[in-house]
């Protein structure tokens, strides 16, 4: 009952949270110039104030998400920071459920944040077993915040905490791998890149179950839209298509991602650490070979190709993951193609021969579970209900 | 093992603002429904689509209730548009009296008749139907809406016309067919299919404008500075917050298009904007190259866009 003690306090913080401001054409001196130019904001609408009213306006309810009183969940720890939230632990005072309250300062300067604009649009309509999801959207005087489904921990700490080096074994990678892809599938069906995949972006909750979450950079695709960026994914898990240039790049880029986080989780280290765009390139080249017009017609078009790459041979993979089987060897080289139009789709890989026995490894696990339990040994909880700070409070 | 690198920023790609160069070679011209592909549909001509379907549910709304007859408008003319806009007027003028008054069971929302209880599609509500009203017996589960949906409210229709308006921030602030339709697809959706706002000529440029503004930062990775869209738009960048996110709220974030949404909203609206007449040329009113000397030599001289937007004596 006081395990929350030191810790709680009411819902009012005043954090400053560093907004990524958007970009300004500085490099484009004619937008700066037609901006300048512009004549007072007073001129076209400004003469007239929204009209003030003195009782509420009575409409039928809509469904979803109305804005409510912040003070119904009670604020716990900080669970992390990222560049444009800051993410609390909380508790819903009513159901005594916990959740994760994501708080994003509402910034004068450039407003909402289009990372929460996507974020909560996409989540909202993205409902799936692995997507975190998204409870509630609260509006307060200067700051939103998101309330969503409590998880434990992200992957890459949940690796930390095995002890193994990050190593993990044969079954959860299987089993993460399985619920990743799902995840993936479920986005790219209704036409939704994550473009962030990685493991500090995949949560893992003390059921073994593995959501994706932070939608921030997600966007829609199929759509005739002006601008695709280029900037996108982190380093480590950004596919070489968007290395080399490429902004008309599609779902395969999740794909390249899932694949080096399926290497990470054999190795307990990320598979290619790069620093830099080229040194990013070349880490990858070293290991799966350089393409060439032979190997990938059309590399020549990509704005950052090189002629003068260092050429590498084409690396067995098994020697970077001594621990993989041969059926687990053939997923990963799928995934991890350097052509985008070769690399295997996430429905595909889940019909992958390597998933077939998922089912039994499962089966097998639950009747060790309840054998170890029957001995005597260890509690209900899976996972270790009482560890650190994540761990989910029992209600009798 | 070097530290994770830092999460990227998409707008940080300096290669992806979009140019203003691709409204001079677009004409806008209009394909017919059936033709209508979204992906070749130039930005101009999506523009005009939002337009002519904001403009139709600005003159739908009136003492009728907001039912939406947008493939079979009545033939537009300017006299028509007049007589309904003073009609707006003397009804909000009567509505704002009656509230004074201590009215409570209300059936009107800003000076047009509140939603009305038909079902969702009915697209045949003659004006002699009763209205069912939501009245006091109803608990106010969504007051918010009404707080929200106010604040795209100006006392009285601002002075610029919707198209000189729309056509200014297409100038300064060039955006995608995607965004233009997503918005006439928002903006249709909280007046036709949800009845949450009723259009008039009194919100409509607030609406637009904050629809633009969403629309933007949900679809593409690059959006313009705050402070130049609420210069643009002729607001302050505080009020462009708040009419922003309102916009979400109001919307419930249901921001997330597809090209079916799309393709089927531009056909739906291809229809009325056959019989629509623009007033104004959609084009800009300057050649390029004038323009690139206006803006590169930098005349205080305004252009034609803004020229037009002189208050009205208030």
């Amino acid at each position: 009952m006081d395990y929350c003690r030191g810790t709680a306090r009411n819902v009012n913080p005043q954090h400053n949270i560093s907004l990524p401001l958007t970009h300004q054409p500085t490099h484009n001196t004619l937008k700066r110039q037609i901006t300048d130019q512009l004549v007072a904001p007073s001129n076209v609408l400004n003469y007239e104030r929204p009209v003030k009213r003195q009782k509420p306006e009575q409409l039928p309810a809509s469904q979803g998400m109305d804005k409510r009183h912040p003070s119904s969940f009670q604020q716990l720890e900080k669970l992390g920071e990222g560049t444009y939230a800051t993410v609390f632990k909380g508790r819903n005072r009513q159901t005594g459920e916990l959740v994760a309250l994501k708080e994003i300062h509402l910034d004068s300067e450039e407003g909402t944040p289009s990372t929460a604009i996507r974020e909560i649009s996409l989540m909202k309509e993205l409902k799936h077993d692995n997507i975190v999801s998204l409870h509630d959207v609260i509006h307060t005087e200067n700051k939103l915040m998101l309330v969503f489904e409590y998880m434990d921990k992200d992957l890459k700490k949940y690796m930390d905490s095995r002890g193994s080096g990050g190593q993990l074994d044969y079954i959860t990678i299987k089993s993460f791998m399985h619920q990743l892809l799902q995840g993936i599938a479920f986005c790219h069906e209704n036409r939704v890149l994550h473009r962030d995949l990685k493991p500090q972006n995949l949560l893992i909750n003390n059921k073994g179950q593995l959501k994706l979450a932070d939608f921030g950079l997600a966007r829609a695709f199929g759509i005739p839209v002006n601008t695709f960026s280029n900037e996108v994914v982190t380093l480590w898990y950004r596919a070489p298509d968007v290395l080399l240039g490429s902004r008309t790049y599609n779902t395969s880029i999740d794909i390249w991602s899932a694949g080096c986080i399926m290497a990470e989780m054999y190795t307990g280290r990320p598979l290619f650490p790069g620093t830099t765009n080229e040194d990013q390139l070349q880490k990858i080249f070293r290991i799966m070979g350089t393409p060439s017009e032979r190997s990938w017609p059309g590399i020549s078009q990509f704005p950052e190709y090189k002629s003068n790459f260092h050429v590498f041979a084409t690396q067995d993979l098994r020697m970077f993951l001594p621990q993989i089987d041969q059926v687990g060897l053939d997923l990963i080289s799928r995934m991890l193609q350097l052509r985008p139009e070769m690399r295997i789709g996430a429905l595909e890989a889940l019909s992958h021969l390597w998933f077939r026995d998922l089912p039994q490894l499962r089966q097998q696990q639950v009747q060790q579970a309840q054998q170890i339990q029957m001995g005597g040994q260890g509690s209900m909880m899976m996972g270790g209900a009482s560890g650190g700070g994540y761990g989910v409070p029992v209600y009798q | 093992m070097p530290p994770l690198p830092r999460p990227p920023s998409p707008s940080a790609d300096r290669g992806i603002v979009p140019g203003t160069e691709l409204s001079f070679v677009d004409s806008g011209t209009l394909p017919n429904a059936d033709d209508i592909d979204i992906f070749t549909l130039s930005p101009l001509a999506a523009l005009r689509m939002l337009c002519s379907t904001v403009e139709t549910l600005v003159r739908l709304t009136g003492d009728i209730p907001p039912t939406p007859p947008i493939s079979h408008p009545s033939t537009p003319s300017l006299g028509l548009i007049q007589a309904e806009k003073e009609n707006v007027a003397r009804h909000t003028n009567e509505h704002t009296r009656r509230r004074s008054g201590g009215a409570e069971n209300s059936d009107d929302l800003d000076g047009v008749p509140a939603r009305a209880k038909t079902p969702t599609g009915s697209r045949e509500v003659g004006p002699s139907e009763p209205l069912h009203v939501v009245g006091s017996n109803m608990e106010p589960l969504n007051t918010q809406h009404g707080a929200i949906t106010r604040k795209f409210y100006s006392k009285k229709p601002p002075a610029i016309s919707l198209e000189e308006y729309l056509m200014r921030l297409h100038c300064f602030c060039p955006m995608s067919t995607a965004v233009y339709l997503a918005t006439s697809l928002y903006i249709h959706k909280l007046a036709v299919v949800e009845r949450i706002i009723p259009v008039t000529s009194r919100n409509v440029h607030r609406l637009v404008l904050a629809g633009l503004r969403v629309a933007m930062k949900a679809l593409e990775d690059f959006s313009y500075p705050h402070r130049r869209f609420a210069k643009v738009g002729g607001v302050s960048e505080t009020e462009l917050g708040k009419l922003e996110v309102s916009f979400c709220f109001v919307t419930n974030f249901e921001l997330r298009v597809d090209k079916e949404g799309l393709l089927e909203h531009a056909k739906c609206t291809r229809n009325g904007t056959v019989l629509y007449r623009p007033q104004v040329d959609f084009r800009p009113q300057v050649s390029p190259s004038q323009n690139k000397r206006d803006l590169v030599v930098g005349h205080s001289k305004p252009r034609t866009a803004i020229a037009t937007e002189k208050p009205a004596a208030a």
